[in-house]
């Protein structure tokens, strides 16, 4: 697990935890950054002060490096998987990915 | 008489909803590419058939738990007025996230119309919807559209008389049975009050309440069933908290309706996931990590060079036929009164104003352009490191920048931001960003001033100048006045988009007649308020002793002398003359001479009355007959240093009165409207001050 503001430039990664106030987590949520959403990073400012992202539903996100460092993700790795997003949400259809958490319930398809 | 339908349009922002306005009833609602664009509700009137539609267009809004004043705007609409049918219009694109508010909205248990925006977007991307599927799944009637190509909009509008004929369908959505089990027994502690009879409604706010909803807590406050309401919701928190093992029941509810729209989605909309789009592409190089900013900076300076170099040509041709129609008429025209007020008085000043409309048209054309292509977010996103050198946050760029047409809205847009401190900075500086209204004078003062130093580059640093000038204010509030951090930065960055020609064309056209209006309005009525203050009183033996000193003067040229002398004495002696005498102590350190010093003052009413007033004194003065134009005027009768002295206070002074009446009704506090009243003109002052006597230093 690690911070969004560390994740690489074009990786993708699974939002595990939003450790932020009630306001602006829900705020978050509200925009679609909510745990279980997966993102991939697509650039960042010079000198790494805001983070532009792109969420599953297809929305990009700008936010800033103060609150990236509050939003934990497990970046995302081979492909073969099933993750969290679908864990915990149920109901939707398999992602070629693995979540790579070592509690994940769904066995993983190599 | 006619039935009346009233319609609350919502969604989420920058969906298509003024769009869909506009494209269904001919109203010339502003639109554009980002978050935030309505920050007030508008009504449009539309008749059809027997039925008088009453629709709302209310601003984004991303879910019931409201965040930005803005959306507090929309919130208290759908909770608290009066309405028959809930249009909720959400995009194609994102449809998942947009469904999320779906159901906070299919939770009121309205009648309502799921309108989904931009398909063209989705066709185009080899993607299809499942209409009937999504019908079948929430249980409400849904359209598709494109307001961008007119497709589906009118269908809107037959639906809404079909619901409204139509009984209320049953509730489609229901949460997990957990969840169901605590709405259903809070719902009936609420049926206990004559407030919550409904199933509905009890139903409607036991949701709310589970969602921590602080509105509707207070509702129920000084009910008499808030003490049993109150235990048994705290205990519902804990439990569900420890039952879903999460922090907060907001998160819960959060995760149940994230779950359900993304189920919808995944059942309803085919698309493969794309390679890489068009908007990806762009943004590799447009919002480039170390090119970013330099192309952005780059587009406004063409955006300066522009206005100034392409807006030279009309304005030269407008000023040639201003004063050739008021020389013309002042021929023409028996002497008198009525020749006086028109030839000295409406037509220099109406002249004066018009002949900048292209420049001002091309300055709007561009911010229209930024706002409709998306480019506006993508540059809140570079700016957002910058602007928090200075304690503001990337969104405060949005009202900034739309400062530069009009500081009206850009107030208003300043709404977007959440934290008051945050609001209160931007809204105290948006005056250093110079509207629309101060191009007229910069134009003439660097037409004048900096004819043979690129112009278009003056103007340009004049602009970035004071947005800079702002800045550092910015960071001097927020160090003494307002500290703290700036609130979280998160901002949507749609896809870029081709601007639409009629949005644009449109926009232009109502910025041109309101423009026309003012002039042949306000300005023409300013103009004889300043003809009539500097014609009267007549000093009839000045006149008379000077006309018999004209009388006896054989020589053409000193004929000429003593009539200008005459003119400016008559000037000088005028209520205006006296009033301009009485301020100008306070403008003398700045080499304003009276008439300076006047235009100034009457700038306070509206900044393009600065150049009427001067063009009126400067035609009434006969200072300098040899030179038609105002520009040429200018140059004669005003001191290079005086020239940038006024360049500074009109970049800095307080803004115009409508604009400061709408910062007084955004701002509640008085200290607060003390202090902006104030502060500008003395920063303005001293600048100007120092400024000037630095260039006499020089030696200019």
């Amino acid at each position: 697990m690690t911070q969004l503001d560390k994740l690489e430039k074009g990786k993708r990664a699974i939002i595990e935890s939003v450790d932020l106030d009630r306001d602006t987590k829900r705020r978050f949520s509200n925009m679609g950054i909510s745990p279980g959403v997966i993102l991939r990073v697509c650039r960042r400012t010079f000198g790494s002060d805001s983070l532009h992202v792109k969420l599953e539903c297809a929305a990009c996100v700008a936010l800033s490096k103060n609150e990236a460092k509050h939003i934990n993700v497990t970046p995302i790795g081979g492909k073969g998987g099933l993750g969290l997003g679908y864990c915990r949400r149920g109901g939707f259809k398999a992602k070629d990915f693995c979540c790579e958490r070592e509690d994940c319930q769904l066995q993983k398809e190599d | 008489m006619n039935d009346e339908i009233k319609v609350a349009i919502v969604g989420q922002p920058n969906v298509g909803k003024s769009s869909i306005i506009n494209a269904l009833s001919n109203a010339k609602l502003h639109v554009g590419n980002f978050s935030g664009v309505t920050v007030e509700k508008k009504e449009v009137f539309l008749k059809r058939d027997i039925f008088d539609i009453k629709m709302t267009d209310l601003p984004g809004i991303y879910a019931l738990n409201a965040y930005t004043p803005e959306e507090q705007v929309a919130k208290d609409f759908l909770l608290n007025e009066d309405y028959d049918i809930v249009v909720n219009v959400v995009d194609a694109n994102t449809l998942s996230r947009n469904l999320i508010f779906t159901m906070q909205l299919l939770d009121m248990h309205k009648k309502t119309i799921l309108v989904i925006n931009m398909v063209d977007e989705i066709e185009k991307k080899g993607g299809s919807i499942d209409k009937s599927k999504i019908e079948e799944l929430l249980g409400i009637p849904v359209i598709l559209t494109s307001a961008k190509e007119n497709r589906g909009v009118e269908e809107i509008i037959s639906q809404i008389i079909k619901l409204h004929k139509t009984p209320l369908a049953k509730n489609k959505i229901f949460y997990n049975e957990k969840i169901e089990e605590r709405i259903e027994r809070l719902a009936k502690i609420l049926r206990k009050s004559p407030h919550f009879k409904s199933n509905d409604v009890s139903r409607f706010m036991a949701i709310r309440l589970l969602d921590r909803d602080e509105d509707v807590y207070k509702m129920i406050h000084d009910l008499p069933i808030f003490i049993e309401a109150h235990n048994a919701l705290e205990k519902m928190y804990k439990d569900l908290e420890l039952e879903f093992d999460e922090e907060s029941t907001t998160d819960i509810l959060a995760n149940e309706r994230a779950a359900i729209s993304y189920n919808l989605q995944m059942e309803t909309i085919d698309l493969d996931e794309e390679e890489e789009s068009l908007s990806e592409k762009l943004d590799n190089f447009l919002i480039h990590p170390v090119f970013g900013l330099p192309i952005f900076l780059f587009f406004m300076w063409t955006l300066f060079q522009l206005t100034f170099v392409l807006g030279n040509y009309p304005m030269n041709v407008i000023d040639a036929i201003f004063s050739e129609t008021s020389s013309f008429l002042a021929d023409f025209l028996p002497k008198g009164i009525f020749n006086s007020v028109l030839t000295e008085g409406v037509l220099p000043a109406v002249g004066a104003i018009v002949m900048f409309l292209p420049n001002i048209l091309i300055l709007f054309l561009g911010l229209n352009l930024l706002e409709q292509t998306g480019y506006m977010s993508r540059a809140s996103y570079l700016m957002d490191g910058f602007l928090k050198r200075f304690g503001l946050q990337g969104k405060a760029f949005v009202p900034l920048v739309s400062g530069f047409g009009c500081t009206v809205p850009a107030y208003m847009a300043a709404r977007t931001l959440k934290n008051p401190k945050d609001r209160i900075i931007t809204m105290l500086v948006l005056g250093f960003m110079s509207c629309g209204a101060r191009l007229p004078i910069y134009v003439l003062l660097v037409s004048a001033f900096f004819a043979n130093h690129n112009p278009g580059n003056m103007l340009f640093f004049i602009y970035i100048g004071g947005a800079f000038l702002g800045l550092i204010v910015a960071k001097i509030l927020r160090t003494v006045l307002f500290r703290g951090e700036p609130e979280p930065f998160v901002m949507e960055m749609p896809p870029y988009r081709f601007p639409s020609f009629k949005a644009l064309a449109m926009d232009l056209w109502i910025k041109t007649k309101m423009f026309l209006k003012k002039a042949g309005t306000f300005i023409a009525i300013a103009a004889m308020a300043i003809w009539f203050l500097s014609s009267y009183p007549v000093d009839n033996k000045l006149v008379q002793n000077y006309h018999a000193k004209i009388e006896q003067t054989t020589n053409i040229s000193k004929k000429q002398n003593l009539e200008n002398e005459l003119k400016a004495k008559l000037l000088e002696d005028s209520y205006l003359g006296s009033v301009g005498k009485f301020i100008q102590p306070v403008f003398a350190p700045l080499g304003f001479d009276w008439r300076l010093s006047i235009a100034v003052v009457t700038g306070l009413s509206a900044k393009e009355v600065v150049v009427s007033t001067l063009g009126t004194l400067y035609a009434m003065s006969g200072a300098d007959e040899t030179s038609k134009g105002l520009v040429s005027k200018m140059r004669q009768n005003v001191d290079f240093k005086a020239a940038v002295a006024l360049i500074i206070i009109i970049m800095i002074y307080s803004p115009c009165l409508a604009a400061m009446g709408t910062f007084y009704a955004e701002v509640p506090q008085w200290a607060w409207r003390t202090f902006y009243t104030i502060y500008p003109n003395v920063v303005a002052w001293l600048l100007a001050f120092g400024v000037y006597k630095v260039l006499a230093l020089m030696g200019y």
